[in-house]
């Protein structure tokens, strides 16, 4: 792999914290000594949590597929029967 | 009820199963609740949609405490989450709101999240699903192989890499570029 794969390799170890502890003094140091690894590492873990984001977008939209397939599927009359019962 | 406290796999069958018993058992207690406060079907819908996403969050967690009664736990969340989005005049507490809070929380200069994810779904997709599919659905990497079109195990690897690169030069442009999104 190339180098910026390979710093990308150690900064998602870094950040997941599974660097061993030689591994990670090591790469702490090179830290405080390049600002464009630093830059970089903090706009990796940006990406993850957008990741999750992505994620969570994806569930949410899991749950609307679930909600209409019990609200519009006759094999759930019974339910859809009881929820709209509620609301007359 | 025993409680449960993690989905044994979080795949998208194992969530389906999981939300279709859970919207089984529960919401028709919440959709009774919106009712005698003079909610619609729909306020209790979208109640319980949120309601539902929080609860997963909470199953998924790492170290979670367990509830002994699930049920009682995803009404509670419900309650909550209406009682703060209609006692407050119809303010709105989505998803965005909540993450948009998250992200602040690290202390730097936040760019809006939900805009940077829609335009880095526009520009790089492939690249979202490959990584989605490697850290949240946990695939194996020859399954991600055969789904995305890759010759080999360690060309996947190499690829998410790669991934990994491209969108985070993309988060670093956008986060220049569009610095009228920074909360």
């Amino acid at each position: 792999m190339r180098t910026s794969l390979t710093e990308i390799r150690d900064t998602e170890l870094y950040l997941h914290g599974k660097l061993d502890a030689g591994d990670k003094l090591v790469f702490e140091a090179r830290l405080l000594t390049d600002p464009e690894l630093k830059s970089n590492m903090q706009f990796q873990q940006k990406l993850y949590k957008l990741l999750r984001s992505f994620h969570l977008k994806r569930v949410r939209q899991e749950i609307a597929v679930v909600q209409d397939g019990l609200f519009d599927n006759p094999e759930h009359s019974a339910f859809q029967q009881k929820i709209h019962s509620l609301f007359k | 009820m025993q409680a449960v406290c993690t989905l044994t796999r979080d795949d998208t069958r194992s969530r389906q199963l999981l939300f279709e018993e859970m919207y089984l058992r529960v919401f028709p207690k919440v959709a009774a609740f919106v009712s005698r406060r003079q909610g619609t079907l729909e306020d209790a819908q979208d109640v319980f949609k949120d309601a539902l996403l929080a609860f997963y969050e909470k199953r998924v967690q790492p170290g979670l405490e367990c509830h002994t009664s699930e049920d009682a736990y995803l009404m509670g969340i419900a309650r909550h989450l209406w009682l703060r989005k209609y006692s407050s005049g119809g303010r709105s507490i989505s998803l965005e709101t909540i993450e948009g809070k998250e992200f602040s929380a690290d202390g730097e200069p936040t760019v809006h999240a939900g805009r940077i994810l829609e335009m880095l779904e526009q520009t790089g997709r492939k690249c979202l699903d490959l990584l989605h599919a490697f850290y949240y659905d946990q695939l194996p990497l020859q399954q991600i192989s055969k789904i995305f079109g890759y010759g080999s195990e360690h060309s996947v690897s190499v690829q998410k890499y790669k991934c990994l690169e491209k969108l985070r030069d993309s988060v670093k442009e956008k986060s220049i570029t569009h610095a009228h999104f920074i909360d």
